[in-house]
């Protein structure tokens, strides 16, 4: 089939169900919306609303172009109560099982201005709530599953202004490999040496590929952050190990870029 | 558009301090991977040693043609940064790199950082190295830079409230910000740089620490337009530095 009798064959096999889920999970009414599909994900939009999901994993995302601080259809700053209810709807309309969710929490967006009044000082504002969004975690059988999540931001009026939801369905085999994790934590695994660091936390738990990209990579690992021992230094190195303590390689996004060949050249 | 990196892993067997960072060659390589999927192009890429101080300060380093940061108009440094427990007010932020040339290592971005003026091109700076965007001290360190430079991001946490090594965030601020070709340009979320920091930003970070995106303007509205709406791609002209609009997001 060419390209483009393709995308309609496609339009046709998969619009509809694209079409539904928008409507159930995002309450997005979709009314003879464009549909586009490569790679690894597709989707619907009309002018004003996007609907678009990944093949490859539970993994979700919704927009409304007017959503946002000062965007003609505003964001929500209301009771918390109200977008941790809309985050459950959609959880539960994305079929996410309950036990899984770990918890909902409201993260505040908060902005700030300064006016300049001479040289390099300024007059500073007080802060300013921008909006609230409600972010779900996930755990399963009590371990967590750190990459994952569901965020989800509503207009001034409450309904959906935007839906990221990346939830990947996760085998028995990644649950029991994190299991037997769990239980060498629990024996006291002890971490590698790290130059310059130490050990602050160790635990078991499941990683995956991010939202946007073209890999999901999912794996078990035993996650150890490492506390900087030089004052005033941040970043905390992170390692990923497998049950032989080996370090795990991070779940893709996209293929990565071929580093330079060459070494810089000393200043002359 | 034009776009650079710099990514430290290696640290201690230079004896620049530590620890090492694993995740931040990743993290750049991804991130080049993105722009260069958006049809971007690089100017610099450079790792470890070839990193430099002097790539950061406005005595000449920051448009070394080898690889100055205020050479592109996007540049990505992840690596170390400094994070005070607790921050005040006079605290100096810093960017730490281990360069073979180029010292000193550490970078005072208030007093030697200056972006977008002279030769420079830089219009983006993006900082994913720890907590080197305190809120508390930003009128003092991260204002002065803006010298044509429309935005920068960045971290406010302390040392119990740290962001972590790791390469989701750069890799996902780059997919979300680039501009990919179509349909992927609607397909996965292409957001304001604002926004995309917002989102990215707060991936692998410490509760209590916070992914903060300054903006500045001619006016109040410009500031806050910008901060809320500007994408890498828009091609805005440089802003007036009259006002400063920034938001952050706690996790």
């Amino acid at each position: 089939m060419a390209d483009g009798n393709l995308q309609r064959v496609l339009s046709r096999v998969a619009s509809t169900q694209l079409i539904a889920s928008a409507r159930a999970v995002a309450g997005f009414r979709l009314a003879r919306p464009e549909f586009g599909s490569a790679a690894n994900v597709s989707g619907v939009r009309t002018r004003i609303l996007t609907f678009s999901w990944r093949h490859d994993s539970r993994t979700m995302f919704a927009s409304h172009v007017h959503y946002g601080y000062q965007r003609r259809a505003g964001a929500w700053t209301g009771a918390d109560k109200t977008a941790i209810t809309a985050c459950r709807r959609v959880l539960r309309a994305a079929k996410i099982p309950a036990a899984e969710i770990a918890g909902i929490d409201i993260q505040r967006e908060l902005g700030q201005i300064a006016e300049r009044t001479s040289g390099d000082d300024f007059r500073v504002s007080e802060p300013t709530l921008l909006r609230k969004l409600a972010h779900a975690r996930r755990s399963v059988r009590g371990i967590p599953v750190w990459s994952s999540y569901a965020t989800v931001g509503l207009t001034a009026k409450g309904d959906i202004g935007s839906l990221e939801l990346h939830w990947p369905e996760l085998t028995e085999v990644v649950m029991r490999e994190a299991g037997i994790l769990n239980q060498l934590v629990k024996r006291g695994l002890r971490p590698p040496d790290l130059k310059g660091g130490r050990p602050e936390s160790v635990k078991a738990g499941v990683i995956h590929s991010p939202s946007v990209g073209f890999f999901m990579d999912v794996v078990a690992v035993v996650r150890v952050i490492y506390a900087v021992e030089e004052p005033g230094t941040g970043r905390k190195p992170v390692l990923y190990l497998d049950r032989h303590g080996e370090q795990i390689d991070p779940p893709r996004s996209i293929r990565l870029a071929t580093p330079s060949a060459t070494e810089r050249a000393k200043p002359t | 558009m034009r776009y650079s990196t710099g990514g430290v892993r290696d640290y201690v067997a230079k004896g620049c301090g530590g620890p090492d960072l694993p995740a931040t060659i990743s993290e750049v390589r991804a991130f080049q991977a993105w722009y260069g999927f958006a049809g971007h192009t690089a100017v610099s890429t450079w790792e470890n040693g070839d990193v430099w101080g002097s790539d950061f300060r406005d005595d000449g380093g920051d448009v070394d043609p080898s690889g100055g940061s205020d050479l592109p108009e996007i540049y990505l440094f992840a690596g170390h940064g400094s994070c005070q427990n607790p921050p005040k007010a006079t605290d100096p932020d810093f960017l730490i790199v281990c360069g073979n040339f180029g010292t000193p290592n550490t970078v005072n971005v208030g007093n030697s950082s200056r972006w977008g003026n002279g030769q420079g091109s830089l219009q983006f700076m993006f900082v994913d190295a720890s907590c080197p965007m305190d809120l508390v001290s930003l009128s003092k360190n991260w204002f002065p830079v803006f010298r044509g430079l429309h935005m920068a991001t960045g971290h406010s946490g302390t040392s119990n409230a740290d962001a972590l090594d790791s390469d989701a965030r750069g890799s996902q601020l780059a997919a979300r910000t680039a501009g990919l070709p179509p349909p992927f340009s609607w397909l996965f979320p292409q957001q304001s740089v604002g926004d995309a920091w917002m989102d990215a930003g707060t991936i692998d970070i410490q509760s209590g620490c916070s992914a903060v995106a300054l903006a500045v303007g001619a006016t109040q509205a410009d500031a806050i337009d910008r901060r809320e709406n500007e994408r890498v791609t828009d091609n805005r002209s440089d802003p007036v530095v009259n006002w400063a609009a920034w938001k952050w997001r706690t996790a």
